[in-house]
C-alpha cells in the first residue's frame, strides 16, 4: 500500500454503526481504542457516555449511535472507541466495530441527500461508493460540536 | 551579551521605575513637602532617561529629560506641586509607559506624540533646549551612577565589590572569546556591574590587551582572581576592592527600593518563561498521578521493602511538589500597585473622596491565579467607589468624615487566600436589592419577603444585575457583580458578601493557593467515587437516618445549633442505585459561598492530593462538577463542584 497521498483521494478510517459502513476522514482520527470502563459524568447531554482515561487524559466519550438517532445497544467486546481529533480537542466516538482504512477518488462521494435511512442528515457529509457497497462519510466538526 | 538581553533586562527595569514613578507621586500628591520623595521621583526619572539613551529609545530618553527637569524645579523650592502639576506628570508617565512598551520589540513607536505632554510639564525657561545632546552624554555618567547606587546598596548588605582589571597576552587571538569566558567565569560569584571598554567594544574586539570589569559577590577577591588566571590568554589579573570607592558616593542613603534592587540583581536569580514552569508543573502532576499508582501496587503487594521506597519517594515528591509550587508563586503586589492610580483617577472623575489603604500585598499565590485576579478587582474597586462610597456632602451630612475609606487586603489562611474590598460607604440596602429583583421578575412578592439580607446580597451575583441609580462610565455597562463571581469560581474560589446599610460593604474573595493540585475528600455514592475539594469543606458526621429532618420539604439536619439544608447526592447526582437501607449516613458539611451545607454520601474514602485535569468538550459544563481526577488505579472521580451542585 503506498503511503503518499493522492490529492484526488481521500483516505478514511471505516467503522460500523448499525450494520452499515460509517466513515471518518483519516486526518481527523488520532487513535482507535478497544472499549475501556466509563465514567459517568452527571448531567451530561444524553449521547455522551461519560468520560476515559486516555493515557492520563480525561476524555468524553460520544455513543455514536445514539448521537446520529440510531437504537442503542448494551456494550460488547467487539466496540471501539474512535479518538477523534477536533479543535485541537479530543473527543471520544463509541462504535459498534471497526473495519479499515479505505482511499476513495473524491469522485465517488455524493451528497448526503441519497442517503436514505434514519440517521440524523445534520452530520453527514456524503456518501462513498465503495466496490458495491456504500460508506456514509461523517462530518466530524458537526459531531463534535457541543452546539449541534 | 547580546542585546535582545539588555532589551529584556531595560524592558524590566524600566518597568520597575515606571511604577516607582506612579506610587511615590501619588504619595507626593499627599505629602507636597516631601524632599525626600521628590529625590526618589527626579532619580527614577534620570535613570530612565540615562537607561534609554543607551539603549537609543530617544523619545522615551527626551521625555524623562523633561520630567526631571520639571520636578528639579520642585526640588530647589521653585515650584510647590499642586494636584495640576501631578496630573501633567502622571500623563507623561502613562505616555512613557506606552513608550517603554511598544520598544518590546527594540523599536520604540515613533508615531507616540510626546509634545503635548512635554509642553504641560513646567520648566525654567532656559531648560527648553532639546535634550538630545546632553542625553547622550549622560549615558555615560549615568550608568556610572546607577552602578555606583546598586554597589552602595550591595555593599550595605555585607556583600563586597571589586574591580578586576584584566591583562590578556599581547597578540592573543579570539579576544572578545577570553573576555565572554571571564564573564562567565565571574557571573558566577556574582553581578558585573560595569565593563570598561563598554561590553559592546569588548564583544567587538575593540580594546588593545586590557580591560577592567567592576563586580559586586559575596566571593573573596582571592576567589575572583583564582577564577580568571587561568582562562587561556590571561596574562594578569589586578584585583581592587571597590569598598572605599563605596563609601565615597556623595548620594544620599540608598532608599529601600534600590537595596531592593540590589538583592534582586545579586540574588543570583534567573528569569524563567511561565511556560517552562507549566511544563515542570505539568511534570510534577504527572509524577504525583504516578506515585499513586505505585502506592497502591505496593499497598496490593504487601511489600514492606516496596513500601519503604514508596514512602521515601512520597517525602521526595512532596518536597518537590512544594518546590514547584513555590517557584511559580508571586506576590498579589504586581496587581494590587496598579490600582493607587486608578482609584485617584476614578475618585476625582467622580468628585469623591478616598483614602486608598493597601495591605498584605506581600501575600503570595500561583502565578495563573494572579493573572485572572485583576479584572474582578477593578471592578470590585470600582463598584465601591461608584455605588459605596458617598460624595462628601452625603458624607458629611451622615455624619461620617468627608473622606471615604476604601481598604484592600490579603491574607493566607490555610489553603486559601483571602483578599478583601472594604468601603465605609451607604452599604446594601436589602429591601432595595429585593424591590428591584421583583420589579424585574427574578423573583415573586412573597419568595422575596422570606428572603434574608444574605440571600438578597446574593440576588447582585445574577446576571445584569445592578443596584445604580443611573449607569455611569465608571461601573460600565452589563458586567455586574455576576462575572466577578463567576470568574472567581472558575478559579475554584468563592466570593463573599458582608454588609452593614450606613456603614460599609466587604467583598472577600477567597481562593485557593494553586489550581494545579488540590486536596480533596473523595466519597462513594451508590458505585461512583466524587472528589470534593477540602477548601470548602467544614466538617464531616456520621448520623442516624432519624436525625434528619424535613424543613419547608427540604431534607434538613441540625448543626453547631442552627439548621441547614442536606442535599443527598444519589439524587442530585442521579445515581443509579437502590436505595440504601443503612441506618447510619455520612454528611460532609461544606460551605457555599458563606452558607453551610450538608452532603449525604455513602461512605467516606479518605483525603487524597490530586491532579485536576479539566473534563473536556460536552461534559465541561455540567453543573455539579467541575473537573476530573485521575486516581492511581487508572480510573476517574470527579471533581464536586458545590456552587452549581443543585
Amino acid at each position: 500500500m503506498s503511503a503518499a497521498s493522492n490529492e484526488s483521494e481521500v483516505r478514511l478510517v471505516v467503522f460500523r454503526l448499525a450494520d452499515e459502513d460509517y466513515a471518518l476522514p483519516i486526518e481527523g482520527v488520532h487513535s482507535v481504542e478497544r472499549i475501556m470502563p466509563t465514567t459517568r459524568v452527571p448531567r451530561a447531554p444524553h449521547f455522551v457516555d461519560g468520560v476515559i482515561n486516555l493515557r492520563g487524559e480525561v476524555v468524553p466519550v460520544i455513543n455514536l449511535r445514539r448521537r446520529l438517532g440510531l437504537p442503542a445497544i448494551e456494550n460488547n467486546e467487539d466496540m471501539h472507541i474512535v479518538i477523534a481529533l477536533a479543535q485541537e480537542q479530543l473527543v471520544g466516538l463509541l462504535v459498534d466495530e471497526i473495519s479499515h482504512v479505505l482511499s476513495l477518488p473524491k469522485t465517488a462521494i455524493q451528497p448526503a441527500e441519497q442517503v436514505i435511512g434514519e440517521t440524523n442528515r445534520n452530520f453527514l457529509r456524503g456518501v462513498g461508493k465503495w466496490e458495491d457497497s456504500l460508506v456514509v462519510l461523517l462530518d466530524l466538526e458537526r459531531v463534535v460540536d457541543p452546539e449541534m | 551579551m547580546e542585546m535582545s538581553q539588555y532589551l529584556e533586562m531595560f524592558m524590566e527595569e524600566a518597568k520597575e521605575h515606571i511604577q516607582t514613578l506612579n506610587t511615590s507621586l501619588l504619595y507626593l500628591e499627599q505629602n507636597p513637602h516631601d524632599k525626600e520623595v521628590v529625590g526618589e521621583l527626579f532619580r527614577a526619572a534620570h535613570t530612565l532617561k540615562g537607561m534609554a539613551a543607551t539603549m537609543g529609545f530617544e523619545r522615551t530618553a527626551q521625555l524623562t529629560h523633561r520630567m526631571e527637569s520639571s520636578l528639579d524645579l520642585v526640588r530647589q523650592d521653585k515650584l510647590t506641586p499642586d494636584s495640576n502639576f501631578i496630573t501633567a506628570l502622571l500623563r507623561a508617565v502613562d505616555v512613557l509607559e506606552e513608550l517603554v512598551e511598544s520598544a518590546a520589540d527594540g523599536q520604540e513607536d515613533q508615531s507616540l506624540s510626546i509634545e503635548p505632554i512635554m509642553a504641560a510639564l513646567p520648566v525654567l525657561a532656559d531648560a527648553t533646549q532639546p535634550a538630545k545632546m546632553e542625553v547622550a552624554a549622560a549615558a555615560i555618567s549615568e550608568l556610572d551612577e546607577h552602578a555606583r547606587l546598586v554597589l552602595d546598596a550591595a555593599v550595605k548588605q555585607g556583600m563586597r565589590g571589586y574591580r578586576l582589571d584584566v591583562r590578556l597576552a599581547p597578540g592573543a587571538l579570539l579576544k572578545s572569546a577570553r573576555a565572554y569566558m571571564v564573564f562567565q567565569r565571574l557571573e558566577q560569584h556574582g553581578e558585573i556591574i560595569h565593563a570598561e571598554p563598554g561590553v559592546p567594544d569588548l564583544e567587538e574586539e575593540r580594546f588593545d590587551d586590557e580591560f577592567s570589569l567592576w563586580v559586586i559577590t559575596d566571593s573573596s577577591g582571592e576567589a575572583l582572581q583564582d577564577e580568571v588566571e587561568n582562562i587561556v590568554d590571561v596574562r594578569e589579573v589586578t584585583v581592587v576592592p571597590l569598598a572605599g570607592v563605596a563609601g565615597q558616593t556623595t548620594l544620599a542613603e540608598p532608599s529601600q527600593e534600590l537595596a531592593h534592587v540590589a538583592r534582586l540583581r545579586t540574588g543570583k536569580s534567573v528569569r524563567v518563561d511561565i511556560s517552562r514552569l507549566d511544563r515542570l508543573m505539568n511534570l510534577v502532576s504527572e509524577l504525583v498521578i504516578t506515585r499513586t499508582r505505585l502506592t497502591q501496587i505496593s499497598r496490593d503487594l504487601g511489600s514492606t521493602v516496596l513500601a519503604d521506597t514508596t514512602a521515601s519517594l512520597n517525602r521526595i515528591l512532596l518536597e518537590l511538589q512544594d518546590e514547584v509550587m513555590q517557584v511559580r508563586m508571586v506576590a498579589v503586589e504586581q496587581i494590587f500597585n496598579r490600582f493607587p492610580r486608578m482609584i485617584r483617577d476614578l475618585s476625582q472623575q467622580l468628585g469623591k473622596e478616598v483614602d486608598f489603604i493597601i495591605s498584605g500585598q506581600e501575600t503570595e499565590l500561583d502565578r495563573t491565579i494572579v493573572d485572572e485576579i485583576g479584572e474582578p478587582l477593578i471592578h470590585l474597586l470600582r463598584n465601591a467607589l461608584d455605588h459605596g462610597i458617598e460624595a462628601p456632602a452625603e458624607r458629611e451630612r451622615v455624619g461620617k468624615p468627608a473622606v471615604g475609606q476604601l481598604r484592600l487586603s490579603a491574607y493566607h489562611r490555610g489553603e486559601s487566600v483571602f483578599i478583601e474590598v472594604q468601603d465605609d460607604g451607604r452599604g446594601i440596602d436589602a429591601t432595595r436589592v429585593k424591590q428591584k429583583a421583583v420589579e424585574r421578575g427574578l423573583l415573586t412578592e412573597d419568595e422575596a419577603n422570606a428572603l434574608d439580607d444574605e440571600g438578597a446580597y446574593k440576588l447582585l451575583f445574577q446576571s445584569g444585575f445592578s443596584t445604580a441609580e443611573q449607569v455611569s462610565d465608571v461601573s460600565g455597562r452589563g458586567v455586574g457583580l455576576d462575572a466577578v463571581a463567576s470568574k472567581i469560581a472558575s478559579l475554584g474560589g468563592r466570593t463573599l458578601i458582608h454588609s452593614e446599610l450606613g456603614v460599609g460593604t466587604t467583598f472577600t474573595i477567597v481562593l485557593p493557593l494553586t489550581l494545579a493540585i488540590m486536596a480533596t475528600l473523595q466519597v462513594r455514592v451508590g458505585d461512583e467515587r466524587y472528589a470534593i475539594p477540602l477548601s470548602v469543606v467544614d466538617q464531616t458526621a456520621l448520623l442516624k437516618r432519624r436525625d434528619l429532618t424535613i424543613v419547608q420539604h427540604r431534607l434538613s439536619m441540625s448543626y453547631q445549633g442552627q439548621t441547614i439544608p442536606v442535599v443527598d447526592l444519589r439524587q442530585a447526582l442521579e445515581v443509579d442505585a437502590p436505595n440504601s437501607p443503612a441506618e447510619d449516613v455520612y454528611i460532609v458539611v461544606v460551605y457555599r459561598g458563606r452558607r453551610l451545607l450538608g452532603l449525604m454520601v455513602d461512605e467516606l474514602l479518605g483525603q487524597e492530593e490530586v491532579v485536576v485535569k479539566p473534563l473536556g468538550p460536552f461534559v465541561d459544563r455540567c453543573p455539579g462538577v467541575s473537573g476530573a481526577t485521575i486516581l492511581g488505579d487508572g480510573s476517574i472521580a470527579l471533581i464536586l463542584d458545590v456552587m452549581s451542585i443543585v
